[in-house]
């Protein structure tokens, strides 16, 4: 993501325009290729956060436009990692150090010289930040650096941003799916209004919204941006306060904004990433689907499992949906829900952190205890084997 | 029947026919999930006007238990002025804001409140060292396992300490989970964000302490929505010398070396001529920021900017500051030394020159720790810190404040000679010297930040 200072709009109020760029543009393909050169090479040779600075300083300071450079510098440095550079145990130095100078403080025979020797010559903080070193970057291609600074522009102008409004043309159920899913995903709240022309308008909030402009979700609203980008046929409102001023920004597919989230039907969040790899390396006789249709429950009840199983052995499909912490008000709706339809090949999943104890969890099925079976708590995360355990037992109560 | 539900921070009022006009007015109708919306912090009197209209309603928002959580460890015995502060906080109906000067026992009073309430608290701090030293105190004076939220923990209790940050970010989903809530440095929470971490609370019972309650009229109004009106204010002088230490204030006028002087002047020139061709004015709002992008758009702005960081890093921290540290160092031999600067660069370079231990924001919890409690001790006599131990943390045994460099804010000045004010044993008097270079723009600094009481006493 970019820093305020990176951002480039201009303002002709009501309205704010983000300062995109021309990806194609020769120039700054060049630029953006000698910046990635950089990095490329500054990780082979394990150059210092200091070090890389200065070298990508000198291209920054150069460019014809600084802002511009340093917003692509930025967006390079968001795919590092850096290592500390403890070769030395700089703890154990430190504390030594200042024991042999607590020592001479105490004495009051003491001269600043004479301080500064009982570090015997080490940089006593050489293990700062300025002196990590890179230790991974994730490569780009200039192109793709370009497309993705263009993004970002508009991300950081949502940063500022209070609500958006989307106007969604000729789309898709399974894209609107998977928008939805990213808006549940991100805890914000979206009202529906169908307009003429298959056109659909979504204002997208956070619940506490209601009660004024607030910035509070708009890092929320930034990310769910490369979501919608990917749409075929959108438009996006956002309201947005800058230095006080009440703006509005409009985007739209003739933009031509390019989401960094490859596919975004393939875009899944960090912890499920961790649960398929860790399902598939342990589990042979379920795997994980990589498509997870939604679930139709009749009376405008529309069910998006978070995941979806097969078995190799039978071939049966069941599908899991988690209940996270923030969704205790749909939790007792969905368990009335599959009490009224036992035959919906749905699991859940329920953070403990949604429930004070276990008998408080027992008590959510006391009037259904046929719905207690298809579901188990959890912590942050679904374990594997419980997961399979769960599969199992469904599948044979289906049968 | 109409039902309240905690849903992220807010209120959610369902079948709200006949909700009374009290607690109407603090309602709105949401059209995303066609229900009246409130916001959290408004629960205690939603709920109050329900009861006095006798209406029947269902409450499914809160989340705490109401019955005796906080078994006693170690009895509270309070200072007289502790104990007229609770009294007038009770008088509040238990929402209000106390402001006691650093080191007058604000935890300890919190303390008080929490046993007099016995219910589930959430208090917020500024900063994980803080967020460390209550749940400290918290389990020394109560048999409770404290819940910590910050710093790398996600560990939530009946009784939870949390970062202003961290309580922002997990607001939403714990605001129903407790009854009291207790702004620590309370004059952190009107900004537009940490504002939140009140307004998405239903936590009927609120205490604001801070030593600094003086605020612009919008930050002042927050304040008192969120927490309620100060109810209690005693001020620095009335308690020293008897609760706090006896202390003096010092400043002392450094010269600047010839060659320092004149790099001073030369870089001083072409900043503030730069300042004059632009049009820029610092006494205007956002004037810093539209110095930085003047710096980066019109012609001499890259030499101006680098101008400006170099008068400012010889006037901060120049030869003759470190000459004036060292013999400080040796006037207060054997006592506990904290030298305050304005920024990282400063503490680093005084702590090379002196081999001594800096806290910043850099410095890992363990070795945080380690540099406190050895301070403490005594086995580190002298500590180096940028802006970390500005506020709150609790080290009595400091008895010298060494302000190298600071800014212009009375705040940061009267939290900064609060390190240095609580009782010790055979601690006789605390002494402040503010390291001002002479002929500088640091002059101006210093007047601004020393219009307090505390520094107006003869």
């Amino acid at each position: 993501m970019l820093k305020s200072e990176h951002l480039r709009y201009r303002i002709n109020t009501p309205h704010v325009k983000p300062g995109f760029i021309d990806p194609q543009s020769p120039f700054l393909l060049e630029l953006a290729g000698e910046l990635i050169c950089i990095y490329t090479s500054a990780v082979q040779s394990g150059m210092t956060r200091v070090e890389l600075e200065n070298v990508t300083a000198s291209i920054i300071r150069s460019s014809f436009d600084v802002k511009l450079a340093s917003g692509l510098n930025k967006l390079l440095l968001d795919r590092c990692e850096f290592s500390s550079a403890a070769q030395l145990d700089y703890p154990e130095l430190r504390r030594k150090s200042f024991l042999r100078s607590a020592e001479l403080l105490n004495s009051g025979n003491f001269s600043a010289a004479a301080l500064q020797q009982c570090a015997e010559g080490n940089d006593l903080y050489g293990d700062l930040p300025d002196f990590e070193k890179l230790s991974a970057f994730e490569p780009v291609c200039a192109s793709a650096l370009l497309h993705r600074y263009n993004l970002a522009q508009a991300q950081g102008l949502l940063f500022y941003a209070s609500q958006i409004t989307l106007i969604l043309q000729k789309t898709e159920a399974s894209e609107l799916r998977k928008l939805l899913k990213t808006i549940k995903f991100f805890r914000l709240m979206a009202h529906f209004r169908r307009l003429p022309q298959d056109t659909l308008q979504i204002d997208i909030t956070g619940p506490y919204s209601i009660f004024g402009t607030t910035a509070k979700y708009a890092l929320q609203l930034a990310n769910l941006l490369p979501a919608i980008v990917s749409l075929p046929f959108w438009k996006l409102t956002a309201q947005l306060k800058i230095k006080g001023r009440e703006l509005t920004m409009l985007l739209s597919h003739k933009n031509a904004l390019v989401s960094h989230y490859r596919n975004l039907a393939g875009y899944i969040p960090e912890e499920i990433r961790i649960y398929h790899r860790t399902f598939n390396d342990k589990q042979k006789n379920w795997h994980i689907t990589g498509d997870t249709p939604f679930l139709d429950a009749g009376d405008q009840e529309v069910i998006f499992p978070d995941l979806s199983f097969r078995s190799a052995e039978s071939g049966t499909l069941l599908h899991l949906e988690l209940f996270h912490r923030w969704h205790a008000s749909m939790l007792a709706r969905r368990i009335a829900l599959l009490a009224s339809h036992p035959e919906l090949p749905l699991l859940l999943g329920i953070d403990r952190a949604l429930v004070k104890d276990e008998k408080e969890f027992e008590q959510l099925f006391s009037d259904c205890p046929e719905v207690r079976e298809k579901c188990w708590l959890f912590r942050d995360f679904p374990g594997v084997s419980t997961t399979v355990s769960m599969l199992k037992k469904v599948e044979k109560r289906l049968q | 029947m109409i039902t309240l539900n905690f849903h992220a921070g807010t209120l959610s009022i369902s079948g709200s026919a006949g909700l009374p006009d009290a607690a109407a007015k603090l309602a709105a109708f949401d059209e995303r999930s066609k229900t009246f919306r409130a916001r959290a912090c408004d629960y205690a009197a939603i709920v109050m006007a329900l009861i006095r209209s006798k209406t029947p309603f269902t409450d499914c928002a809160r989340n705490y238990h109401t019955a005796d959580t906080l078994p006693c460890r170690e009895k509270i015995t309070p200072r007289p002025h502790q104990q007229q502060a609770l009294d007038m906080w009770k008088r509040a109906n238990c929402r209000g804001v106390v402001s006691l000067p650093t080191g007058a026992g604000k935890t300890i009073l919190a303390m008080m409140a929490m046993e007099y309430l016995h219910r589930p608290a959430l208090i917020l701090v500024p900063t994980i060292d803080l967020l460390t030293q209550w749940c400290s105190t918290i389990e020394r004076f109560f048999n409770v396992k404290c819940g910590m939220l910050g710093g790398g923990s996600r560990d939530i209790r009946d009784i939870t300490v949390s970062t202003y940050d961290s309580a922002l970010l997990n607001i939403e989903f714990i605001g129903n989970r407790f009854a009291f809530l207790i702004a620590d440095e309370c004059h952190h929470l009107p900004s537009p964000e940490n504002r939140l971490c009140a307004a998405m609370a239903i936590a009927p019972f609120r205490l604001g302490l801070t030593a600094t309650p003086e605020l612009d009229e919008e930050y002042s109004s927050v304040l008192q929505d969120m927490m309620g009106d100060i109810c209690c204010s005693i001020g620095i002088n009335e308690l020293s010398g008897n609760v706090l230490s006896r202390y003096h204030v010092e400043q002392l006028r450094v010269q600047l070396s010839g060659e320092e002087s004149a790099a001073y002047h030369h870089h001083r020139n072409i900043y503030t001529a730069f300042l004059r061709r632009s049009g820029i004015n610092f006494s205007r709002q956002n004037a810093w920021s539209d110095f930085l992008i003047a710096c980066a758009r019109l012609p001499g702005g890259k030499d101006a900017l680098h101008s400006f960081m170099l008068q400012r890093r010889i006037a901060r921290a120049g030869k003759a500051k470190l000459e004036m540290i060292e013999s400080i160092l040796h006037r207060h031999k054997g006592e506990r030394v904290i030298i305050f600067t304005a920024d990282n660069d400063a503490a680093y370079t005084i702590g090379r020159s002196f081999t001594l231990p800096v806290l910043t924001h850099h410095t890992k919890a363990a070795e945080r720790k380690e540099f406190l409690d050895f301070f403490r001790s005594g086995k580190y006599p002298v500590l180096v810190t940028s802006k970390v131990l500005n506020e709150g943390v609790d080290v009595p045994q400091a008895s010298v404040g060494i302000v190298v460099s600071g800014s212009g804010s009375v705040r940061e000045h009267v939290q900064r000679l609060g390190r240095i004010l609580r009782h010790a044993p055979d601690k006789e008097q605390a002494v402040l010297y503010e390291l001002v270079s002479a002929n500088t723009s640091e002059e101006s600094i210093s007047e601004r930040r020393r219009e307090h009481s505390a520094y107006r006493r003869k």
